[in-house]
Parts: structure tokens; C-alpha cells; sequence
């Protein structure tokens, strides 16, 4: 467990007394970077690439970059280019091999509102696609009410392991019925620094589920890198709003550019199981 | 300009001569000395910091920690007054023929007005005596009146209503003095230093104030007799239990109660203290129907406990013990608990009237649990700082215009960063230990208090400190880049084994002149060094945080401050109005890499960042001392900076606990002897806030991109406290009634930023650690 969810624990109890309002605030601060939304999956053979300008933080919509030049490499070798499918959305075919590492290189196209973004070029740190250990079972309980913190309901958790060695990270994403827990918060990780090599039994995830829900768990193996920078976004996240917060920074991006950049190019493989909560 | 350019070494060897001169010269005066103890007549307690005068001179001494003083006098002089805030002043003839040891007992005050003319003609004196620039003395007097918070005065609460003291916010622990992190602070009882000063995060302080006998915080021109942090020092003295007869107090609040229980144990000789105090939140949740709620909640206690024993007029021994705890509790899923305890040995010996000592051995301890007893992530964390330490004091009083303070100091810490054990069959977690790291830190000392004219005085000392890292594991860099991947060599040390080593020579001075009779001038600068520094990265500080003692990898951190100020008091003595600018220069002062590991981290040295900082800022204050209505407003201007190579472009930007307006006001008006109220009022700057400069998608997920660190800064503070005592006729309780934020002002605390609940949107939230007003009412009690 990390410190800060000790953390987030100890601010829970002492803030029974205080109060969290949202509030109409004027954000001047702008600084536009380009986002890379990238990763090589084996959940599918189409893999995507998400390119687009940041927006100011209150702002909505996207400002999507069209016209990018996006060539993928396996282990150094390029593979080929990536297609355009939708504006900023672009893809390319591959079944990934374990134990090979992918890159990509980017040519951004003339952008006109962000003329110091024309032309440049942007690369990533290779990354390791590796074989994540499946989960080998899935279940459910009911569970009461909990001490303010947890709500009466459906709570499902797996069973796994870790192999044995250090170095291996994890991500859990969840789905109810076809949607993804998404808040920065959400972020289940884990490093195997304090569980190396062992069965994990019961691993529970704190989100609540109702009756009739469809429930699909991925696991996906991460690299350091990976881990360490959603690691930073999810600490950032639950600090925030804590009586413990830390200074806000960025999370480290694994791509090189001579202009400001954020994102991540990833490749993880993925083992998925699924559950309908039932009577 | 840099400190570093200014003759430090010079100014050192100045100090040395100067030093040793004083002791030769001086050490020819013979005359017959007047020595003794002030004590309050009631209690039999000896006070602490009462002025011994001669009438109509400059002559005169301030009583040490112990209430003992030592005054060489000409036969010519007949008579001494001895005075104390509180008290009525008493004149005491004497005949000094001969040496002389006397123990002057001083009736507390019975009704305010009475003693209006007295202590306006002593403050000018006691303003002089007490020479250290900087000080502050609390009052615990004082403190009782004012507002209270859940029910009690807090000692570390009302500090920061002083110029120049802050904090980061509610809830946090841990005060800022002139620009300085929360780490910086020495804070003694009963001179074992406690390393959380905090109960409930701050909500309440570890000091109970029905154990308190007195308290005074340096904020600048530190004694040589201290060391070892670089802001301020809170030195705290425990009440030695009534010598007279038994008495039993306390206060019965709406959230926590006390007693305490104080008397003789053989009359004149022995008398004890035990007092105890608990918060009871967690008893209310006992009610509930609900199981889990019933095994949730939080609470602290403390205890304090105090023998003393006089074994001959020259012989004088104390015994002082302090537990606290916290607990915190989440049904059965989670529970922590940390807390200090210190216990002191304490031996007064007077090798003749002008020779005072003390011998102190003392320990102290600050540990914390976390357990988590769920499933897959059952484990149980225990860490632990501890410290022995004995401390041998003495002070010669040379001549009426001369002490001469010297002592030695040797502590041993021991730090225990984190040890891991699963809980539970079911447990996926592996035991971990992380190695045990030891110092010996020792320090020698000298100090010499001297009034050079009428007008002029000095405190000039020397502290030679010796910081020795023992034992353990160092890890050899590649071209002495910290980097995980570039460890070439493990160097392991023996138990006691040293790594690394470092001496350090720290001057002090104080300066104090008298410009006429209602003006002095006051200077002061001190050099110190932190050789153990909190590892913590968040705004506040976490009771789960560990320290780290330097090694040959994580530098010692250090200050020089200079202040300079004025003291004047209006020609009736009623008002006093103090102006003070100071300038802190800092180096070696340690930052962390973005998203650094702090915890179970071998390598800490990895993720540190060293820079320098600086804060420079003047403080006003004006106050009221006498009559039915007193009180002080203060205002502190200020800034504190940090430059460290790898934030914010290597560029100066503002520490966490900039506030550079910061303004408070505290009055106390004596309706009549059965009703007294009191209000305080606090404003001060928004702390700084890292602002959010656009977001993005990732993965489905809406993540935010940051600004410069602490370019912004979040809404102002302000906030209101009123209360009011009631001591009804010939009872012996009194109520105590009070309003904690009373027109419900919702302060931030934070403003942070995130995706709406339903994750299609972005928000801008406040955080507010109290929304509304809180009352309390407790019943105090004395038998």
C-alpha cells in the first residue's frame, strides 16, 4: 500500500468536520502542450493513436491534430505508418510479440493556431511489451455499509498472482456494463515491491456494483516508466482536496520533443475477466 | 549579499577573545552574594524568569529555569524588589555584609488594579534583564483567557497569534516561525525535545495546559545553550505539583476532559504532579446502532507526571515523564496510532552561591503504527525515532553585570524509518525491514550575558556541535551521480561505525541598548545547523512522516539570521510597541524530485533536490498591558523563498508557507471579577497553490497539466474567535464558553481541480477544514 493512500485513510477521518464546495473560479493560465494518447495492446489488433492540443483546464472539447505523420518501430525496425481514421484518431494493424520493444516517431503537420507546434518532430522511449499473468478467477460478495466509507453493495474482487523476480507493475481497469471507471482517482495500480512472487488472493476493488451489472476486470503488466507516470497522476489526484496535499507537478512523458509535450506511448498486454452480479 | 561573505570565521575568533577575557577579568570581583529562589507563595512553586532588582540602579538578575538567581551586591546596597507578570512585587531588605541565600515568596495577584502601578514601574526593567531579542514568554495566566477551541486554550495555537509565527492552515501540525518549515522548530518539555507537537493534527497540541508552568519561543538570536534546528525554539516547563497542600483541577468539555491532581508528598520537600487529559469523540460512537461505526473514530490522550525532591538546600532533583497518543480507527479495516513520550532526570546542584548546575538525562521516543487488516493488503508499518540524550548546564554568576552560561550536551538517536509485517493468513505481503540508522550528536558551549554600560548589554556564546552518522549502508555513485542504476559499491558500517562526520562551529550574539527610559534597541544574529530534517514532501506535515539524520550524501542544513528591532513602551508603561525586520539566509535546504519515493526508500539520496532559500520580513506589534481591557494586535510582513536547480527553472519561487501579510489581534476585557471575555482575530495571506494550466486525455481519462510550483495562491484567511469565562461568587468551578470561528467564515484550505463525478466535465473545488462556527463550553474545576 502506498503512503498516500495511508494518507488519503488518516484525511478521512479528520475531515468528518470540513467541507468540499465547487466553485466558480476564473482560470487564466493557459499553456498549450501537445498530447500523445498512445498504446500497443493485445486486446485488439487495431492500434490507436489519440494526437491533440491541451485545453485550458475548465474549458470543453478538443482541439484535435489532423495531418500527423505517425511511423510505428518494432524493436528498431519500422513497421510501417499509421492511418488517419477520424480527426486527431489514428491507427494502425499489429498482433504485438512478448519481449519486443515499440517506439514511434511523429512529424506534426502545419498548425496554424499553434504555429511553434509546425513541422516538429516528436519520438518515443522505446517501451517493452511484456506478458502480464492472468486473472485466474473472479467473484463478488455483498457487503454492509462501512464505517462511512465504504457503501452498502456489490464489491468484486479476483485472484492472481505475481511472478517471482521485482520489476513487475500492474493496472486494473474497471467496466460496468461497457464503461470505464475513469477519475484520476480510479487508478488501481500496484509494484510488486511488496508482494514479489506471491499468490494474490482476494484482491478487492473498492468500487460498488449493483444487481444486474456486468463487471469486466483488465489487468495489463505496465513498465516502470508506465507505472511512474500514472503513479504521479494518481497521487496528484487523491492528495488534492487532502489535508496532505503535495506541490502539483507533471508526470514524466517517455516522448522527446523539442516543444512542450505530455501523454504517454505505452504497450501492455492485457488478461480480462468478466462478471454479472447476480442474486 | 551572501553570508558567506561576511568574516565569519573572524567574527568567531572576536567571540573566543572575547570569551576568555571575560572569565579573567571578571572572575577578580569580590563581593557578597545574594542568592535564593522566587516562588509563588500559594503553590510553592518557583517561577521562572522574576526580576531581581536593586531599586533605583540597573542592578538586577532574572530567575533561571529552576527560580534560582545569584546577584554579587556592595554592602552598600539594603534592600532588592523582585517582581513577576501576575504577581504583586515585593521589596525585601537585605544586609550584605556577608553572602546572603534567601527564597522570596511573591503572593499571585488578588485583584487586577491594585497592582497596575507596581508592574508598569518593573516592565521597562524586565524588558532590559531579559535581553534575548526575539523572545516571546507565554503566560499561562494569559493563555487561560483566551478563546478557546473545542473547549481548551492551546499553548501552540496562541503562538501563532504572535509577529512572525504562522501556520500553514486548520488541521495541520506544526507552526512556521519567520519563514521557516514546520521541522525547524526545537520544542522542549522540560528540555526532552518532542518531535509532534500535534494531537488531532494540530486541533490540539501535546501540551496540557493544566501541566504547563511556563513557555517561551525564540524566534531569532537562539542562545548557545540550544541547537540543532535553525527557526525557533519552544522550550516548556512542566508545573512541579503544589508544595503546600493537595489540590485537584481539571475542565470538563463538551470533546475532551481533564483532570489534574498536584501536591506535597512530605511537606517542603517532595510534591508531585500527575495530570491527565482525553478527547472522547470516539465514546459518542459508541451509541450507535451500527457495528462498525461503534468501532470507528478517533481519539488522543496524554499524561503528564512530575516529582520533585529537595535533598538540601544545594541539591534539588526532578523527575518528569510525558506519554501522549493518538488513535485513529476505521471499523476493522484500518487503524493508526502515534504519539511521543519523554521522560527527564533532572539534578539541581549549587556548588556555592554563584556556581548553578543542572545534570539532565533524558529520553524520548516518537513512534507510529498503521495497520491495514483487509484481505490481499494486510499488513501492520511501525516506525520509530528515538533519542537519549544527558545534558550537563551551569551558570556562574561572575559579577552583578556578568553570567557566564557553559555546558555540554551528547545525544544519541536512533531512527527506525519503517518496518512491514503482514497481518493475516490471507496477506499478500512480504515482511520488510528498513535499516536501523544511528547519530551521536554533541555539542559544547558558552555563553556570557554582560551589561557593558547602563546602557548597554551583550549575550555573546559559542556552540561547537558534532554530528556523528553511525552505522549502516552507504551506496557508492558513478561519477557521484545519485542514480539508482549507477551504484558501483556497498559500503557497510558496524553498529557504531561512522559514515559520516561534521563539526560545526555556531556564533550567537544579542545585543540590547538603551536608548532612554521607554526605548531599546535590540540585535541579534545566530548561525545554526540541522543535522536530522523531516522527510516530507506535502504542504503540511504527516504524522507518518520519518527524519532522516545527514549523512555524507544529505548535507546538514543550515541558517545565518540577523534581526534588528525596537522596543518602546509609552511613558506610563500601559502600552508597549515593538518593531522587528529580520533577514534569514538558508543553504543546503532539501527539496524532492517529482513523484519522489520517501518511504522505505534506501536511496533517499535519489530523490533529493538541494537548494537555498531565504526569508526576510518585519514585524510590528503593539499592546496593551494593563487595565480591564488588554490586549495586542500584530502584523508580520514577510517573505520566504526557496531556489532549487530542477523546480520551477531553477528560478526563486515561494515556500509552501509564504504568507506575506499576516495579521492578528487577541483582547481580553475584565468586565468585572465574576465575567471575562476575549476575542481574537487572525488574517493572513492564502497560502501558495500550484495552478492548473490546461488538461488533457489519456487513455479515457481527463488528467490536468500543472503550473509553476506556488505561482498562485488560494483565498485569504480571516477568522474570529470569541469567549467568555464565568467565575461565579464563591464556587470554586468557573465555565469557560466559546465561539471558534464565529461569523463561520469557510476558509480554504485548499482549492485543487478535477474531472466532475460523472467524469464528463472539469471542476474547480474548495476544500474548507471547518465550514462553520464551532462552540464549546467546558466546566473548569479546582479543589
Amino acid at each position: 500500500m502506498k503512503k498516500h493512500n495511508i494518507i488519503v485513510l488518516i484525511s478521512l477521518l479528520i475531515l468528518t468536520v470540513s467541507c468540499v464546495d465547487v466553485i466558480d473560479m476564473q482560470i487564466n493560465d493557459y499553456e498549450p502542450y501537445v498530447v500523445i494518447d498512445g498504446e500497443i495492446q493485445d486486446i485488439s489488433e487495431n492500434q490507436e493513436i489519440k494526437i491533440s492540443i491541451s485545453q485550458p483546464y475548465l474549458k470543453e472539447g478538443e482541439i484535435w491534430v489532423s495531418g500527423a505523420e505517425i511511423e510505428l518501430f518494432e524493436n528498431g525496425n519500422s513497421l510501417g505508418f499509421y492511418k488517419e481514421v477520424k480527426a486527431g484518431t489514428y491507427m494502425i494493424t499489429l498482433v504485438p510479440t512478448y519481449g519486443n520493444k515499440y517506439h514511434i516517431e511523429i512529424t506534426l503537420p502545419e498548425l496554424t493556431n499553434f504555429l511553434e507546434f509546425s513541422y516538429q518532430k516528436i519520438i518515443s522511449i522505446p517501451e517493452l511489451f511484456k506478458e502480464v499473468t492472468p486473472i485466474e478467477s473472479i467473484g463478488y460478495e455483498f457487503r454492509q455499509e462501512k464505517a462511512g466509507v465504504m457503501e452498502e453493495g456489490y464489491y468484486v474482487f479476483i485472484d492472481t498472482f505475481d511472478p517471482v523476480g521485482l520489476g513487475d507493475f500492474y493496472q486494473w481497469k474497471l467496466e460496468k456494463n461497457g464503461k470505464l471507471f475513469n477519475l484520476p482517482s480510479e487508478l488501481t495500480l500496484l509494484s510488486d515491491e511488496l508482494v514479489d512472487g506471491n499468490q494474490l488472493h482476494d484482491l478487492f476493488f473498492f468500487e460498488r456494483f449493483d444487481k444486474g451489472d456486468t463487471v469486466t476486470v483488465y489487468q495489463s503488466s505496465l513498465s516502470k516508466n508506465y507505472y511512474k507516470f500514472l503513479e504521479a497522476v494518481y497521487t496528484l489526484a487523491v492528495s488534492q482536496g487532502g489535508l496532505f496535499e503535495i506541490p502539483g507537478y507533471n508526470p514524466t512523458p517517455n516522448l522527446k520533443a523539442e516543444i512542450p509535450i505530455i501523454g504517454y506511448f505505452n504497450a501492455s498486454s492485457y488478461s480480462k475477466a468478466t462478471v454479472i452480479i447476480e442474486e | 549579499m551572501q553570508f558567506s561573505d561576511l568574516p565569519f570565521k573572524q567574527l568567531i575568533c572576536v567571540l573566543c577573545a572575547y570569551l576568555m577575557l571575560t572569565g579573567i577579568v571578571l572572575a577578580q570581583e569580590e563581593k557578597a552574594v545574594l542568592s535564593g529562589y522566587v516562588r509563588d507563595s500559594s503553590t510553592g512553586e518557583d517561577l521562572i524568569g522574576a526580576t531581581i532588582m536593586v531599586p533605583g540602579t540597573g542592578i538586577g538578575v532574572i530567575s533561571n529555569h529552576y527560580g534560582y538567581f545569584s546577584l554579587n551586591l556592595n554592602e552598600s546596597i539594603t534592600q532588592v524588589q523582585i517582581s513577576f507578570i501576575g504577581y504583586e512585587t515585593k521589596l525585601v531588605p537585605v544586609n550584605m555584609n556577608q553572602d546572603r541565600n534567601v527564597v522570596v515568596q511573591l503572593e499571585p495577584e488578588g485583584i487586577a488594579m491594585q497592582t497596575v502601578v507596581v508592574s508598569a514601574e518593573t516592565s521597562e526593567a524586565d524588558r532590559f534583564q531579559e535581553i534575548g531579542m526575539s523572545v516571546e514568554r507565554i503566560s499561562i495566566t494569559q493563555l487561560q483567557k483566551m478563546p478557546k477551541l473545542f473547549g481548551e486554550v492551546d499553548l501552540i495555537r496562541n503562538i501563532t497569534l504572535m509577529p512572525g509565527i504562522s501556520t500553514i492552515g486548520e488541521g495541520t501540525s506544526g507552526f512556521n516561525v519567520r519563514g521557516g518549515g514546520a521541522d525547524e522548530n526545537l520544542i522542549l518539555l522540560d528540555e526532552a525535545p518532542v518531535y509532534n507537537a500535534a494531537h488531532v493534527m494540530g486541533f490540539f497540541s501535546v501540551f496540557n495546559p493544566d501541566a504547563i508552568k511556563d513557555a517561551k519561543i525564540y524566534k531569532g538570536g537562539l542562545p548557545a545553550q540550544y541547537g540543532g534546528r535553525l527557526s525557533s525554539v519552544l522550550d516548556v516547563r512542566q508545573l512541579d505539583g503544589n508544595k503546600n497542600k493537595l489540590e485537584v483541577y481539571g475542565g470538563i468539555g463538551n470533546l475532551s476532559s481533564r483532570v489534574a491532581l498536584s501536591g506535597p508528598i512530605q511537606k517542603g520537600k517532595t510534591s508531585f504532579l500527575l495530570a491527565g487529559r482525553r478527547s472522547y469523540l470516539d465514546q459518542f460512537a459508541r451509541f450507535s446502532n451500527n457495528e462498525d461505526t461503534r468501532n470507528s473514530g478517533i481519539y488522543f490522550y496524554d499524561l503528564n507526571a512530575k516529582i520533585n525532591h529537595v535533598i538540601s538546600e544545594k541539591d534539588k532533583l526532578y523527575f518528569s515523564y510525558y506519554l501522549g497518543k493518538d488513535h485513529m480507527k476505521l471499523a476493522d479495516m484500518f487503524k493508526t496510532q502515534w504519539g511521543n513520550s519523554t521522560t527527564s532526570f533532572r539534578w539541581n546542584h549549587i556548588f556555592n552561591p554563584r556556581l548553578f548546575s543542572n545534570l539532565t538525562v533524558l529520553s524520548s521516543r516518537y513512534d507510529y503504527t498503521i495497520g491495514v487488516y483487509d484481505g490481499a493488503n494486510a499488513f501492520e508499518w511501525k516506525s520509530t525515532i528515538g533519542n537519549l540524550a544527558l545534558k550537563y548546564d551551569m551558570t556562574f554568576f561572575l559579577s552583578p553585570n556578568t553570567t557566564l552560561d557553559f555546558g555540554l550536551h551528547a545525544a544519541q538517536q536512533g531512527f527506525e524509518p519503517g518496518v512491514v509485517n503482514p497481518t493475516g493468513p490471507e496477506s499478500g505481503i512480504n515482511p520488510m525491514q528498513m535499516p536501523e540508522e544511528k547519530a551521536l550528536e554533541s555539542a559544547l558551549y558558552i555563553s556570557v550575558d554582560q551589561k557593558l554600560s547602563e546602557k548597554l548589554k551583550v549575550q555573546a556564546g559559542l556552540r561547537m556541535a558534532d554530528f556523528r552518522r553511525l552505522g549502516g549502508t552507504q551506496y557508492v555513485y558513478e561519477n557521484g551521480i545519485f542514480d539508482r542504476e549507477a551504484i558501483i559499491d556497498t559500503l557497510n558500517f558496524g553498529k557504531w561505525g561512522q559514515m559520516a562526520s561534521f563539526l560545526r562551529l555556531e556564533p550567537r550574539l544579542n545585543l540590547s541598548y538603551q536608548m532612554d527610559k521607554n526605548t531599546i534597541l535590540k540585535a541579534s544574529y545566530h548561525h545554526t545547523n540541522q543535522f536530522v530534517q523531516l522527510v516530507s514532501n506535502t504542504s503540511a506535515p504527516s504524522p507518518i512522516d520519518i527524519w532522516k539524520p545527514a549523512n555524507n550524501y544529505i548535507q546538514p542544513s543550515q541558517v545565518h539570521q540577523i534581526a534588528l528591532g525596537m522596543v518602546k513602551s509609552s511613558a506610563s508603561k500601559n502600552y508597549e510597541f515593538l518593531v522587528e525586520g529580520f533577514y534569514k539566509n538558508y543553504s543546503h535546504i532539501n527539496e524532492f524530485k517529482n513523484g519522489a519515493q520517501l518511504t522505505f526508500n534506501r536511496t533517499l539520496e535519489t530523490e533529493i533536490l538541494e537548494g537555498i532559500g531565504r526569508a526576510y520580513g518585519i514585524e510590528l506589534s503593539a499592546e496593551k498591558k494593563q487595565g480591564k481591557l488588554t490586549g495586542r494586535v500584530s502584523y508580520t510582513l514577510s517573505k520566504s523563498e526557496r531556489k532549487v536547480e530542477g523546480i520551477n527553472s531553477g528560478d526563486w519561487y515561494n515556500a509552501n508557507f509564504d504568507k506575506p501579510h499576516d495579521l492578528s489581534a487577541f483582547a481580553v476585557f475584565e468586565l468585572n471579577k465574576k465575567w471575562d471575555f476575549s476575542a481574537n482575530f487572525v488574517y493572513a495571506t492564502g497560502r501558495p497553490l500550484t495552478m492548473v494550466v490546461g488538461r488533457y486525455e489519456h487513455q479515457g481519462r481527463t488528467f490536468p497539466i500543472m503550473g509553476d510550483r506556488n505561482a498562485h495562491r488560494i483565498p485569504d484567511y480571516h477568522r474570529l474567535d470569541i469567549s467568555a469565562n464565568l467565575h461565579p461568587e464563591g464556587k470554586r468551578g468557573s465555565w469557560s464558553f466559546g465561539l471558534y470561528n464565529a461569523y463561520a467564515r469557510r476558509n480554504p484550505y485548499s482549492i485543487f481541480f478535477r474531472p466532475n463525478e460523472n467524469g464528463n466535465g472539469t471542476e474547480a473545488v474548495r476544500l474548507s477544514i471547518l465550514g462553520s462556527v464551532m462552540p464549546s463550553v467546558t466546566y473548569n474545576f479546582k479543589f
